[in-house]
């Protein structure tokens, strides 16, 4: 039996199962030196977790423990001073929330978080609350401007655009490839993503922050990442570096005629050309095996085809992190997963708006209402729970295909953090309460564990929230993946907010909440 | 000043043309209304566009370009990122940066064009040429002096820059090869994917100059036509007519006749009113909006705005407030109005008592409501920011929070719950009590966008409100009275500025949007004349260096 018949009979192969060249890849090894390099894969949610079921407490402890941290109204006003941490380790699969229950199998190399909060959204005046958490939870910044009372723009690039452009300036064998932005779509597209769902984005020449276009489909990235290349000194490749060459050098003639601004401009595209250029030149000599390119077939239904869609960029991610091509990927999942994989037993999965109704209706204060909001929300949030835990198991998935990639003494997980999170905290749309998950980062983090914050800073102002008191800062989250990547930062651009309680007893307690550092707990 | 009536003059002669003249540029006519004359040719220190940097080719842009250039050719195997949208336009000349991705779908792109289109492009330009032998480097030579002008959008003096892909294997013993690489070549150079404008003349005070006659030709083409110049268009910019104002109002007149017009005009109709929006619109499994009712709601408004433009010198009121529009059968079923069958699409009266222009159209109505209720909400908000350019900033943080809930089975109208979802607290009454006022006309339709006067738990709709001061009754009053709101007016002027200029030209310059709006005004706000005006404003035809910009 080979490795690929072994790895699927024992259930951890793709169906297109990538045989990684690491070793035998002059790009990989130019790129990584003797010990493998750290990678980061970001997969990003939308429209917001279940929280309720992703919660966890300590075995045994009494259900008295959550009270202070649900969603009653009364919560609002108090802080909740209880924490916990939990050791996966010693769980039964059953101890596990029905939302973190996929990942069970890693438990001893995930950390969830419960409990942070996007600080920064609290300070941003534009967008609204989708488009605050997005910026927030990518950049760590408040936005730059709203292009309208929706849509906001970000102020700094990504953390995964800023992680890309520190490592190139480390490693010139790194290419435009070091990153890859993904998004899932139910169908099948030729078009890239630059829509009203929005996280990444990079600073271009001027300084000004612009939108990074999104890949939607895979067959597209497949041909980015392994073109069908002549050898290097076949006559077509030599042809085809003569474009280039001349472009580069074109581009050069056409500057002197241009604004200062024009220039720079011009001096971007050329510089893309020339990055094409040389990343054509490294790929021409790449070794690797490629998994399988995505064939389309049309007949099928919408959730297929997003399953089919993720399951390629799944291939794809592992392919371009074994090879060495890429560091970082971002995965977009769609607002809602496809429907079949909602319906389960008896529950007839309602057709209706993923965001107005599962969305909104899942807000987990509408638990303790006592008029339709109720009736909704039992509904909506057994629904919005399913999609927490596709997502969930999107990121299994991902671990699950990393590590049946042998890397060095371990695999390409031991190598590789994933990271889970959301836009916003739960249905109610808020910023408090945000969980994460990790996956992986096991040489850096201490893994295997639930922490549970304490929600007791005051709520940041002034555009925030009526909950008096947050919990811990999500920034330091951010500073620890960079660091982890090899960053030397110790924040985003912002070190702190002035968080105050506005009502209630405790009404003009103010402190300032720290969002520079790492994350302690994570060590 | 004598230039400033000139142009005045210039523009009413324009409205003749365009009033049926039969391309006969009559004597220009004294106007019947007064302007100040605060604009001047070279619009030095007057009214300016903002600076034009170098702008991109959108995606849009791009493809029609190349449509242009290679008809023949299929071309659905193009990819081309997706442009991001800046003040709802895909052409806003700060989004348009160059990508990673859409350097490889440049560079894969004009691979595949070339291998498709090198055997015929040779032979088009080297027809009645001897190629083999000593004839090498003459064919190679007509080749690109045929090419390179096309595809550059301008006369090129020196293509030995390009004659290297014929001196070097493998063009230098394959003609075609070498054909197939250049065309490559040309198709990724700055002067395809770019608009380098240039001036007309040098050494003037640095900031700013008239366009020479290819320039103004290519901003007019893609203005007009979302594409490069034509034959024809070319020819006026080499004999120079184009710089006249005589045979500048001749290819206006053209352009807007020749049916390239429809993608270029359209195209800002589509982004202006949020078309596409209907294909996100999230509806109840029994309301039945599938794809095809999507395209048709899509397709209704507009053909109706073609019609107006194009076919009938239909104004801004008449797009508001006209009672006619075009149906297929879905349509018809939607609106209850009857279609003959006879044509797919047809012309219809719609009742006046339920209906009046686009703001009562499927597209708006339905694409602003929600799976169970419309959404007075984002419909108010739609009229605020898109018809009266009266930003809104970002909703507080808890606003999405607060919607009301699904249930119309109780005692209170859609309004009511509105009502009391927003009004009820001093920090959301305060923008509600005009966002939701803008949306309140509407509720006489449903989410899907049918007519309706009471609710489907019984209860009566109630559709009258105050906005600005203003009183209406029902949303067809509402359309009466932002028809004649010159701000509406102003509105669309700085919104097809936007488009036309390709950045935000209206936000730095006022004055520019005062000259067209005026001119709109004048013209009893024919739809036509704003395209008109925005064309022939000595603005236009001035290249403002970006440093200098206001």
């Amino acid at each position: 039996m080979n490795r690929r018949k072994f790895l699927q009979a024992a259930g951890l192969g793709g169906a297109s199962f990538f045989l990684p060249s690491l070793l035998r890849s002059p790009l990989a090894r130019a790129s990584t030196g003797s010990t493998p390099p750290t990678r980061l894969v970001i997969v990003f949610g939308e429209l917001g977790p279940e929280i309720k079921s992703f919660r966890m407490k300590p075995p045994g402890t009494p259900d008295s423990l959550l009270a202070g941290s649900n969603y009653h109204p009364d919560t609002h006003q108090v802080p909740d001073e209880q924490c916990w941490e939990i050791f996966l380790n010693g769980l039964s699969e059953e101890q596990f929330s029905p939302v973190l229950r996929p990942l069970y199998d890693f438990r001893d190399r995930m950390i969830a978080l419960d409990g942070l909060c996007l600080a920064t959204a609290a300070v941003d005046n534009y967008g609204d609350d989708h488009a605050k958490g997005w910026t927030a939870v990518s950049t760590g910044y408040p936005s730059g401007y709203g292009h309208t009372s929706q849509r906001s723009h970000a102020a700094r690039p990504s953390v995964d655009q800023l992680i890309k452009r520190y490592l190139r300036q480390q490693d010139a064998n790194l290419t435009d490839l070091t990153s890859l932005e993904m998004r899932v779509s139910k169908w099948y597209t030729n078009a890239t993503s630059n829509g009203f769902h929005y996280w990444i984005f990079d600073e271009d020449m001027h300084g000004v922050i612009q939108r990074v276009p999104v890949e939607q489909d895979p067959r597209a990235l497949f041909d980015r990442l392994f073109p069908q290349l002549p050898s290097g000194d076949d006559p077509a490749m030599t042809a085809q570096q003569d474009v280039l060459n001349y472009l580069t050098e074109r581009y050069a003639v056409v500057r002197p005629r241009l604004s200062q601004q024009d220039r720079q401009k011009l001096d971007r595209h050329r510089q893309l050309v020339s990055d094409l250029q040389n990343r054509l030149r490294l790929q021409t000599d790449l070794s690797c095996t490629p998994p399988e390119r995505m064939q389309r077939d049309h007949s099928q239904p919408s959730d297929a085809i997003y399953g089919q869609n993720l399951d390629s960029f799944i291939d794809l991610i592992t392919a371009s992190l074994s090879c060495g091509l890429t560091r970082v990927a971002t995965l977009q999942l769609g607002t809602f997963p496809p429907y079949e994989y909602l319906r389960d037993g008896d529950f007839d999965f309602p057709d209706h708006d993923e965001h107005d109704f599962y969305s909104h209706r899942s807000d987990p204060s509408y638990e303790f209402h006592t008029d339709s909001r109720r009736d909704d929300w039992l509904i909506a949030h057994v629904g919005q729970m399913r999609k927490t835990r596709y997502n969930i198991d999107v990121v299994r998935r991902i671990a699950a295909a990393l590590d049946a990639v042998p890397e060095e003494t371990g695999t390409l997980l031991d190598n590789t953090i994933i990271l889970w999170v959301d836009e916003i905290s739960h249905g109610g749309h808020g910023h408090d309460q945000f969980p994460a998950v990790i996956v992986g980062g096991t040489q850096h983090f201490r893994t295997g564990r639930y922490i549970r914050f304490p929600r007791n800073n005051p709520t940041p102002r002034p555009y925030s929230w009526g909950n008096q008191f947050v919990g811990q800062p999500y920034n330091p989250l951010l500073v620890s993946i960079c660091q982890t990547m090899g960053m030397p930062i110790d924040d985003l651009g912002i070190r702190s907010v002035d968080g105050q309680v506005k009502s209630g007893n405790y009404q003009g307690l103010r402190k300032t909440l720290n969002l520079a550092g790492t994350l302690a707990e994570l060590y | 000043m004598g230039v400033n009536i000139q142009w005045r003059s210039f523009r009413w002669a324009g409205l003749l043309l365009v009033c049926g003249c039969n391309n006969q540029v009559s004597a220009p006519l004294e106007p019947d209304v007064t302007i100040e004359p605060r604009y001047g040719i070279d619009g030095r220190g007057l009214c300016q566009a903002r600076g034009n940097p170098v702008r991109r080719l959108s995606r849009y842009e791009y493809r029609n370009t190349l449509e242009s250039l290679f008809s023949a050719l299929d071309l659905s195997f193009l990819q081309v990122a997706a442009d991001p949208e800046l003040l709802g336009y895909d052409n806003h000349v700060a989004a348009l940066q160059p990508t990673g991705i859409l350097i490889e779908n440049y560079m894969s792109n004009a691979q595949e064009i070339a291998a498709a289109v090198a055997h015929a492009a040779l032979a088009e330009a080297t027809a009645g040429m001897s190629c083999t032998g000593g004839g090498h480097v003459s064919c190679a030579r007509a080749f690109l002096e045929y090419w390179a002008p096309r595809i550059f959008r301008r006369p090129v003096s020196d293509v030995d820059h390009l004659l290297v892909f014929f001196s070097q294997a493998p063009g230098d013993t394959d003609l075609q090869a070498g054909s197939a690489l250049a065309l490559q070549a040309m198709l990724q150079s700055p002067e395809f994917l770019y608009r380098l404008e240039t001036v007309s003349q040098s050494g003037n005070n640095a900031d700013s100059a008239p366009l020479d006659a290819y320039s103004l030709a290519n901003r007019l083409s893609y203005m007009l036509w979302a594409t490069m110049p034509d034959a024809v268009l070319f020819a006026a910019a080499a004999d120079g007519s184009l710089l006249s104002d005589k045979g500048l109002l001749l290819q206006i007149d053209r352009m807007l006749e020749a049916p390239q017009s429809r993608q270029g005009i359209l195209h800002f109709y589509q982004q202006w009113l949020h078309l596409e929006k209907i294909y996100e619109a999230t509806k109840l499994e029994e309301d039945n909006l599938t794809t095809e009712l999507r395209e048709a709601m899509h397709e209704e408004t507009l053909r109706l705005v073609e019609h107006l433009v194009f076919g009938s010198e239909g104004s801004l009121d008449d797009l508001l407030t006209v009672p006619r529009t075009f149906v297929n059968p879905a349509l018809a079923q939607l609106y209850g109005v009857d279609h003959s069958g006879e044509t797919t699409w047809e012309l219809v009266d719609l009742d006046p008592n339920e209906r009046a222009g686009i703001l009562t159209h499927g597209a708006f109505l339905a694409s602003h409501g929600h799976a169970y209720y419309p959404s007075p909400i984002l419909r108010g908000v739609f009229v605020l920011e898109r018809i009266m350019c009266r930003p809104l900033g970002a909703p507080p943080p808890e606003a999405e929070g607060a919607a009301p809930g699904t249930s119309d089975d109780g005692e209170q109208t859609n309004r009511q719950r509105y009502d009391a979802a927003t009004l009820s607290t001093a920090s959301c009454a305060s923008c509600h009590k005009v966002i939701n006022a803008a949306g309140y006309a509407f509720e006489s339709y449903d989410t899907m966008g049918r007519f309706r006067t009471h609710e489907s738990n019984g209860l009566p709709v109630d559709t009258t409100g105050q906005l600005f001061g203003r009183n209406y009754s029902d949303a067809l009053d509402f359309v009466q009275g932002l028809a004649i709101d010159p701000e509406v007016e102003t509105c669309l002027t700085e919104q097809y500025l936007r488009y036309a200029y390709g950045n935000d030209a209206t936000g730095t310059d006022p004055c520019l949007v005062e000259d067209i709006a005026e001119l709109f005004g004048a013209s009893g706000g024919q739809l036509r004349e704003l395209i008109v005006a925005v064309a022939t404003h000595p603005a236009f035809r001035t290249h403002y260096l970006e440093e200098n910009a206001p």
